[in-house]
């Protein structure tokens, strides 16, 4: 019921919040200087045919009625047509991004199934081996990964593992050349399974090593240091004082960190997707990747307008989905929240 | 002389939600003489610090009049006010929260001189002076940051900013609850002496009765709002009437292992002074002597014996079977 | 003696650095015995180590501060527990039906994001067989015995939507739940209006001697003193200064430091005696904390040279009555 009363609130803000994206990307294009329809036209196309294509790319005609018109097809699904790929774009997104979903989410599954109990692991109670282990290798980690760019550790990674070594496979996408997958999902590594395709999943898996810890190395970082911040100063704090001198047995005052840890990683989480789409846009080029980060890339150095403004649409649509739903997460992890809401 | 003369007060603060509004002040009539010190005693949520700031104009009152020596200044505009505002002071209840950390005690206490008084420097520092001596402290505190004193200290700087304009009544609001208890009974004995010296009025506000009495000639007793009893001294600590008082009595702990005291106490927890109804006694919820018609309209107060006022049916009907 | 519940013998609490080439103790040589059912008023200033002395008998202190005494002794069940040997592991086993807790500021030792009801049921599930509904019943009945209002609906409540005295009160609940041996309470209802703080003293006062526990009750109220406990230690910047039974003193307090409480407490029937109080400087002087001299020499009307250098000796004034002064026959 509180719950309703919240979510209720907060989903209304969503409208204002996707309308102003709307609208600076409406503006994008109309500010940036230059002519697109003649860039979008080509330089042997004749004034008559710019004006053409201006009328078909929506910049003609009163501003509000352009801005109608973009609202009508965005709401429709219609995201206009790549230049550059001479698809709609709505089509190569849906094609593309869950290439770069299949990164960011295996990034971050990683980091919290792995950093983050190494982090909890380090400040918990007693001496084991374990522990000592998870906190130096977590202090050492720490003082490096802020150091490194993402791009720059790729390619490093790429030099020494790939050239050198020779123990990665050349990265030229999602799969070697020759092999092939069918697409169901975009996502190589479910639809290798779902069609048994033994061959691509594994050289799949190989190459999805680098990129992927790329991403951990970079962005989990700060989920890490977050957690690791907030657990301690949990674990030195009157509540947990109490509930030991209440007797309770070390595994409940764990949970107890835990749980009050758990807020502040989320929050951190939520930030640093923000940054790990950006993030993958600079993995996926080094790693070649054909996600949406490439397509983004392509799309700005092309100035392929409609695709850079259905990215940008699809990119802040994804990230206000996650601030919903992180906040639906913190309103179940932490019921001080609704105060505050 | 009355310095100081309320006519019912009203202080209301609205809530964000729907039509709720916070009854922190209800109707509340009272005046203080020269040279004398009304003590206002309640617990937390009574409306007594907001009283205190309402008369002093930190808060405007919703209705009512504030007659200060003799004019109404209830609705004055600022400009006109001004010139009132040297002769009321306000002490507050946090010692160090009260003194701005980044000046030295000479420029604390030279604020309201300047700006209120505006005298020039080399007069402002002699009053500082004088007023230092008036608190027991030394020109060695002139330059010293509040941080630097002790929890007594600062709150008689505090003492000295009020005195230094020469104020015929001064607000303390709650002046030694925060104190250790060393620096309590030496900050009453001051007060107790810059009065005599003075003729200043006291407004003492405070939840204990104990530190009350020790300097109040005449007290009333607030709960949510209301002035339920006042009167002398004497005649409420000796014979408390209205149940709300006799139960703040019984509660009050006094250090000595003999005194017997009259068990009394209230059912539960003090309700919330959100829409208080008043069409009947807001205390009979929890009053082991409520009657029926308890709930049956608003007790106002009367004067049960001369110079005791108490609003309770219940007290008023024991008192006329006397 | 066969019903001592526990005895401290010259406990000293040491912060970690050093003053002129001194330790610094915090707490010096404390010497105390508590007895069944006693409930011992500890009262002190600010500052004077209440809660510290309370922490260092639990084994309870927040590093760096650590504790050393010759004797820390606690009589469980007919079997000598030193206290001393104990690290935080072992106190797990002694904390909550051993010795219990009451720390001040209820709504800042609650969990934050488990509901009261919640929290206290787990408490019940680890000291007991039951089962979670039967852990709710019995958080529920407890809650009752505290007088809480509604309580099915605050089982169901966070910390922070109660008030002081509710929260307080779900504070006590479970240490009398727990009835703990030995229940350290500290300042238990600072903070609370004084006619709440009156019932959850009364409610405490009326389980305590039901569960027939021992207390420590560290308080700045003479107040709850005098109306609460049965003896009484006064506690001057980490020196036991005096000892007794609750009467003994109010009737025959000697120490110096007693008499200018009891002044400032205004103790004379309400009534503030100036002359007396102007006998104790109130000049700020700093508050030295290492091993040498009385702690309370520097406000001391009747202090000379060796109260400052040397430290005050234990001295018996009658029976289970003891000071700690060097000008014991001047008094």
């Amino acid at each position: 019921m509180r719950f309703l009363r919240y979510f209720r609130r907060r989903i209304i803000y969503v409208i204002p919040q996707f309308f102003g994206v709307l609208i600076i990307i409406f503006m994008i294009v109309r500010l940036v200087p230059g002519d697109p329809a003649r860039l979008m036209a080509g330089s042997l196309v004749s004034p008559e045919g710019v004006e053409i294509v201006r009328e078909r790319m929506g910049l003609t005609g009163p501003l509000y009625l352009q801005f109608w018109k973009y609202l009508k097809n965005v709401f429709q699904g219609d995201l206009g047509k790549s230049w550059f790929t001479g698809n709609q774009v709505i089509d190569d997104i849906v094609a593309k991004l869950p290439a770069t979903m299949e990164l960011i989410i295996l990034a971050l599954i990683i980091t919290i199934a792995i950093l983050v109990p190494i982090a909890l692991k380090s400040i918990s109670e007693g001496n084991s081996f374990i522990k000592k282990l998870s906190g130096k290798s977590l202090f050492i980690y720490g003082l490096t990964a802020g150091c490194f760019p993402d791009f720059w550790l790729g390619l490093i990674l790429i030099l020494v593992f790939f050239a050198k070594l020779g123990w990665i496979p050349a990265p030229v996408g999602q799969l070697p050349i020759g092999i092939t997958c069918a697409s169901i999902t975009g996502v190589v590594l479910i639809d290798s399974l779902l069609t048994a395709n033994w061959l691509a999943f594994i050289e799949h898996l190989k190459l999805l090593i680098l990129p992927v810890f790329v991403l951990v190395f970079v962005y989990g970082s700060g989920i890490m240091k977050v957690t690791l911040v907030t657990a301690t100063s949990v674990q030195k704090s009157d509540f947990i004082r109490f509930a030991k001198n209440c007797g309770l047995p070390a595994k409940k005052v764990s949970s107890y960190v835990k749980r009050a840890t758990y807020p502040a990683t989320v929050t951190m989480t939520a930030l640093m997707l923000g940054f790990l789409i950006g993030g993958a846009v600079l993995v996926e080029n080094v790693f070649s990747w054909g996600g949406i980060g490439q397509y983004a890339v392509r799309a700005v150095t092309n100035m392929d307008y409609t695709a850079i403004q259905g990215v940008v649409l699809v990119a802040a649509l994804i990230n206000i989905i996650i601030y919903i739903l992180v906040d639906i997460v913190y309103f179940i992890v932490d019921p001080r929240i609704e105060q505050l809401g | 002389m009355e310095v100081l003369r309320v006519e019912n007060l009203y202080k209301l603060f609205p809530l964000k939600k729907r039509n709720l509004k916070v009854h922190a002040v209800s109707g509340i009539d009272f005046s203080i003489k020269s040279n004398e010190t009304l003590g206002m005693v309640g617990e937390s949520g009574c409306g007594k610090t907001t009283v205190g700031r309402c008369v002093v104009r930190l808060i405007e009152p919703t209705s009512g009049k504030i007659i200060f020596l003799g004019e109404d200044v209830t609705k004055l505009p600022e400009k006109k006010f001004r010139k009132f505002r040297p002769k009321a002071q306000i002490v507050f209840q946090e010692p160090y929260d009260a003194l701005n950390p980044r000046k030295v005690v000479r420029q604390i206490i030279q604020a309201p001189l300047i700006s209120e008084k505006r005298l020039n420097k080399k007069k402002s520092l002699e009053r500082v002076v004088e007023v230092l001596k008036m608190v027991e402290l030394t020109e060695k505190y002139l330059n010293k940051y509040p941080i630097q004193l002790t929890q007594g200290e600062q709150q008689r700087v505090g003492i000295a900013r009020a005195i230094s304009t020469k104020p015929k009544l001064i607000i303390l609001d709650e002046p030694t609850s925060l104190l250790d208890i060393r620096f309590r009974a030496e900050t009453i004995v001051l007060l107790k002496r810059l009065q005599k010296e003075t003729g200043v009025s006291y407004l003492f506000i405070s939840h204990d009765l104990v530190v009350i009495s020790q300097l109040s000639h005449r007290i009333s007793v607030m709960y949510l709002g209301r002035i339920v009893e006042e009167g002398s001294c004497d005649l409420v600590f000796n014979n408390p009437m209205h149940p709300y008082t006799k139960a703040l009595f019984a509660a009050t702990l006094f250090p000595d292992p003999d005194q017997k005291k009259p068990e009394f106490i209230l059912k539960g927890e003090v309700p919330s002074p959100i829409n208080l109804p008043d069409d009947r006694c807001n205390l009979a919820p929890r009053c082991p002597l409520a009657e029926s018609y308890c709930s049956k309209g608003l007790p106002k107060l009367e004067e049960l014996e001369p110079n005791h006022f108490v609003a309770c049916f219940k007290a008023k009907s024991s008192s006329k079977k006397t | 003696m066969s019903n001592e519940i526990l005895t401290v013998e010259n406990l000293n609490t040491y912060s970690p650095g050093s003053i002129e080439g001194k330790p610094i103790k915090i707490l010096d040589k404390i010497n105390l015995v508590i007895n069944e059912e006693d409930i011992l008023g500890l009262v002190g200033e600010t500052g004077s180590g209440k809660t510290v002395l309370i922490n260092s008998i639990g084994r309870n202190l927040r590093s760096p501060l650590y504790v050393d005494a010759k004797k820390l002794f606690f009589y469980k069940d007919s079997e000598d527990i030193n206290l001393m040997t104990k690290n935080q592991d072992d106190m797990r086993l002694i904390w909550g039906r051993g010795i219990g807790f009451i720390p001040p500021n209820a709504k800042d030792i609650l969990n934050p994001i488990l509901t009261v009801g919640q929290q206290f049921a787990n408490i019940v599930i680890a000291h007991s067989k039951l089962s979670k509904n039967e852990a709710r019943d019995k958080v529920i009945e407890s809650f009752r015995d505290v007088n809480m209002p509604a309580p099915e609906r605050n089982f169901d409540s966070y910390p922070h939507t109660l008030s002081g005295g509710m929260a307080q009160r779900v504070i006590i609940s479970i240490a009398l739940f727990l009835s703990p041996k030995l229940l350290l309470a500290d300042e238990p209802t600072m903070g609370l209006d004084v006619t709440i703080q009156k019932q959850v003293l009364d409610i405490l006062y009326k389980l305590i001697k039901k569960i027939k526990s021992s207390v420590i009750l560290a308080t700045r109220d003479m107040g709850i003193v005098a109306n609460y406990c049965s003896k009484v230690g006064v506690l001057c910047n980490g020196q036991l200064v005096e000892f007794s039974d609750k009467r003994e003193f109010f009737n025959n307090y000697k120490h110096p430091y007693s008499k200018y409480l009891l002044e400032a407490s205004f103790s004379s029937h309400g009534k503030l005696i100036e002359r007396d109080l102007k006998l104790f400087k109130s000049k700020e002087v700093v508050e030295m904390k290492t091993d040498v001299g009385c702690r309370f020499a520097n406000r001391c009307y009747l202090a000379k040279k060796e109260c400052q250098l040397i430290n005050p000796p234990e001295v018996s004034i009658g029976l289970n009555h003891y000071i700690r002064c060097h000008r014991s026959e001047d008094l």
